[in-house]
């Protein structure tokens, strides 16, 4: 059953993101983003972690995508225009993205070979993926990186402050 | 008075520094004031010198001043210090007084020359490097001078250097010098090492206690230092530079190359005579070099036209004569020798000059002839020279030359000192030649220059009056005693006495007194003889030297070319030299190393231009490489 | 159950096209969210690797992940924008003064 679950999410997921590069014009490829964001949202639920398919969807699918739509719709981007630079670009882009692929999965598949955690352990944390166990990790054992990740976003909004100003 | 020895020196030194640096202040009357005046002072306190010795005894006649230490340095000391004993006196009252008669005459040959100041400068220049030469009384410092004086030769053969033969001959001159040099200094080298000295009074007490007669070291040590007078004093193989010296100014040919500098290989042997004695291989080296080089030279002679070159060539075949006498042991002999020959020789030279100053700057005998009327005063003095070259009885070479082959006779026996008189014979042929050509017969000078003839100024006769009556009367002080002994050879007895048991003396054969006279009636009859033929050749009949010429021109060829020794120098050294030098400037500099530096410089150009083409600018390419360099560490941990 | 291999392939092929997109594509603003693909894939791995560890670490990790993500948006957008307002394009390979 939950086989089957995973294989839509999954499928719908690829194909959203091979939509967005396919696509001519900037907008189309920010609303398939955003539906591969809400199929890995998907994903998550089915992961047990719902806190974090929910901040998926409020974050990325919500706050950064919404951004990036401004954006886009504020520079009225056009599409591409035809002009070929880049000579072989294309040609190796292609060539070592496959490799890479290549080696992820083999990676993947040598790690997983290697381990013997294979399968769900029957016994779980109970609230696994909950907001309450996720809130007491994120206070006690990782603080210190939740009060820097607070000053990051500081400094990302007075950097982006700057950048947008209009220049005199 | 001996403690003021430094006076004789410090003057002609005075005399450089005022003439060299200060010329352009002054005129003319006191640049020759100053050079003179100089060199006056030096011969007349030589004179004082050579007074206050007289007064000691003879067994105290060495006196040393030291002035002020110059290197000290852990056990090393060497010493700014004089030695006045007999032969060093002698030498500079020789020295200084002729260098004196030689100033004043070059105040009327060099009238009018374009570097009139540095003339004086250097000539005084070189008559402190040659008294310092003769007053030092250790190795280093007559090292010191003898370098100086090779300098100063350089800088005078080379005088007028916008001519191309001249600054060549004043290369060739130094080159030459230098490798004798390079021989003593081994020499002065080993004798340090050998001593742990270098004063002549440690080295000559300490070299028969300590070296073994006949020894490889001592043999060595003098070898080498024969080497330096090889070249100093142009003997046979290093002669070669004083020919080609003529081009200097002709008072310097005198001065240098007739009278002082030249000798400075005799002094040096005479005064090392202690360790000579010692090395009887050494002495076989110098007798033999010595004869050898006399005729060798005087049959070069035979068949020179340039007046000045014939005069060189004796030079060389005299001062083989003196080497002859050093060589067979009678070192006050060939001291004796030195100083008649300083005054003759110095003689012809600027009487020479004075017929060459006169027609011009003409040299070649071939373009004179019948000059006795109108120089008598330089035809008379060129005369008495002549006579006292040649050994006519009584002028100053008789008695010195005679005293030569008596010595060499009786130490060695007929062989050597046959070769010494066919040298005579010979010496008194090319002589002879030279002032028939000059002075006699048909005039041949080219027209232009007949009109210009005359007697030349007095301040270039004095000097030649001067000298002629010393070339006539500085023999008597070598007459000999009935008892076989004179005045110069007891004055300079002491400086070669230093006998101690185990020096071997060459044996003196005691001939009885006739023999002797017979021997000096000898010597007088060849030169006389050689006197006669060359007036049938030269006036009688003009024509029979071109005829014999033309019967055995093989030999006159070789003679005149002087046997081709300069072209075989070029071929087997100089030439070689060179090329090697410019082989490892073309080839090896050039070539290798500027092409090193050169193509690594362009290689790494053409890397850099190769590899800055990654450099693309494009975010898409940066990205890329990106991906590139991500998957080779994947591929690197996947694969191990 | 999905085994975690199914996970893991997930994650490596959207990764692929992920970086695929950036390699590809001209557009600034595309480029960006590829990269934001590319996150979101690595996101994926960090959850399905803590469920199967039964770790909560890896959740926290991907907490920061999208904390940081946020952030380098904005950031990132702003020089686009900026950039565009000089060279009134967003192609980027107008901008291409840095090379040799």
């Amino acid at each position: 059953m939950e086989l089957i679950f995973f294989l839509i999410l999954a499928v719908i997921a690829i194909l959203s993101a091979l939509l967005v590069i396919f696509q001519n014009k900037p907008i189309y490829s920010a609303l398939y983003l955003v539906l591969c964001f809400l199929s890995i949202a998907g994903l998550y639920f089915l992961l047990h972690s719902e806190f974090l398919a929910i901040m998926q969807i409020i974050i990325y699918a919500g706050a950064i995508m919404v951004f990036i739509l401004f954006v886009i719709m504020l520079l009225d981007l056009k599409g591409e225009k035809g002009t070929k630079r880049l000579r072989f670009q294309r040609l190796f882009s292609i060539l070592f993205t496959l490799l890479l692929l290549f080696f992820l999965i083999g990676a993947s598949a040598h790690m997983i070979s290697e381990s013997k955690k294979m399968g769900l352990n029957s016994e779980m944390l109970s609230s696994f993926g909950g907001v309450k166990l996720f809130g007491k990790l994120l206070f006690s054992d990782y603080l210190l990186s939740f009060e820097v990740a607070s000053v990051l976003l500081l400094v990302a909004m007075i950097g982006a402050v700057v950048f947008g100003k209009k220049r005199p | 008075m001996l403690d003021y020895i430094w006076l004789v020196l410090f003057f002609p030194l005075l005399g450089v520094v005022i003439n060299g640096l200060f010329s352009k202040f002054l005129t003319k009357r006191f640049t020759d004031f100053i050079s003179c005046g100089t060199i006056g002072i030096s011969f007349l306190s030589s004179f004082l010198i050579l007074y206050s010795l007289l007064q000691l005894s003879p067994e105290q006649r060495s006196f040393e001043k030291t002035l002020f230490p110059w290197i000290v340095s852990g056990d090393f000391k060497a010493l700014v210090s004089f030695l006045i004993d007999p032969l060093s006196a002698l030498m500079i009252l020789v020295v200084s007084g002729v260098s004196f008669i030689i100033h004043i005459y070059s105040i009327g040959y060099m009238e009018g020359d374009k570097g009139y100041s540095r003339y004086f400068a250097y000539l005084n220049l070189f008559t402190f490097s040659m008294l310092l030469l003769v007053l030092s009384n250790n190795f280093l410092l007559m090292y010191i001078g003898w370098e100086a004086v090779g300098l100063c030769s350089y800088l005078l053969i080379g005088f007028w250097y916008e001519r191309r033969s001249a600054s060549d001959a004043g290369k060739k001159a130094f080159i030459v010098n230098r490798i004798g040099d390079f021989g003593f200094g081994l020499g002065i080298i080993l004798i340090y090492v050998t001593f742990k000295d270098l004063n002549y009074t440690f080295v000559f007490h300490s070299a028969p206690e300590i070296l073994p007669y006949g020894g490889v070291t001592i043999t060595a040590i003098t070898l080498l230092l024969f080497l330096g007078a090889i070249g100093k004093s142009a003997q046979i193989p290093l002669y070669v530079w004083l020919p080609d010296a003529m081009e200097g100014p002709t008072p310097v040919s005198a001065l240098i190359h007739a009278a002082t500098m030249v000798t400075a290989g005799v002094y040096m042997v005479a005064r090392t005579s202690v360790l000579y004695l010692m090395a009887p291989v050494s002495m076989n080296a110098v007798m033999l070099i010595g004869v050898l080089t006399a005729i060798y030279a005087a049959s070069i002679a035979l068949a020179q036209n340039d007046i000045k070159r014939v005069l060189a060539y004796s030079t060389i075949s005299q001062l083989g004569y003196m080497f002859l006498a050093l060589g067979v042991g009678a070192f006050a002999a060939g001291i004796f020798h030195l100083m008649t020959h300083a005054f003759f020789k110095a003689l012809l030279f600027l009487a020479a000059g004075s017929v060459i100053h006169r027609l011009g700057g003409e040299q070649d005998m071939k373009k004179m002839g019948g000059l006795k009327e109108y120089m008598p005063t330089t035809y008379w003095t060129f005369i008495v020279a002549a006579l006292a070259l040649a050994g006519i009885f009584p002028f100053a070479g008789f008695f010195s030359k005679d005293q030569i082959l008596w010595e060499v006779f009786v130490k060695r026996g007929t062989l050597v000192c046959g070769i010494g008189i066919i040298t005579a014979f010979l010496t008194s042929f090319y002589i002879f030649r030279l002032i028939f050509l000059t002075f006699y017969g048909e005039s041949r000078i080219a027209k232009e220059k007949r009109e210009h003839i005359h007697e030349s100024p007095n301040v270039i006769l004095y000097p030649l009056i001067i000298l002629a009556v010393f070339s006539a009367i500085a023999g008597f002080v070598g007459i000999p005693l009935i008892k076989g002994a004179n005045i110069i050879g007891e004055f300079l007895a002491p400086v070669f006495d230093l006998r101690v048991a185990s020096i071997h003396i060459p044996e003196t054969i005691y001939h009885s007194l006739g023999l002797e006279i017979l021997f000096m009636i000898i010597s007088l009859l060849i030169p006389i003889f050689g006197i006669f033929l060359a007036f049938k050749f030269y006036v009688k009949e003009p024509a029979l030297p071109r005829r014999l010429a033309e019967r055995y021109p093989a030999l006159y060829q070789l003679l005149f070319n002087k046997y081709y020794i300069d072209e075989f120098y070029d071929f087997i050294i100089v030439n070689p030299l060179k090329n090697t030098a410019l082989f490892f400037w073309k080839g090896f500099d050039v070539f290798i190393i500027d092409g090193l530096v050169n193509n690594i410089a362009s290689f790494i150009k053409v890397q850099s231009e190769t590899y800055k083409k990654f450099q693309t600018g494009y975010i898409r390419n940066y990205a890329l490489y990106m991906v590139i360099g991500c998957i080779f560490i994947m591929a690197y941990y996947f694969f191990r | 159950m999905v085994p975690l291999s199914y996970y893991l392939y997930l994650t490596a092929i959207l990764f692929a096209i992920g970086v695929f997109g950036v390699l590809i594509k001209r557009n600034a603003v595309i480029m960006i969210m590829c990269i934001e693909l590319m996150l979101n894939a690595v996101n994926l791995a960090f959850v399905a690797l803590s469920r199967y560890l039964n770790l909560m670490d890896g959740q926290i990790f991907v907490f920061f992940i999208m904390t940081v993500a946020a952030a380098e948006v904005a950031v990132g957008l702003a020089i686009v924008v900026a950039l565009f307002r000089l060279k009134e394009t967003e192609d980027v390979d107008e901008i291409n003064l840095m090379k040799w």
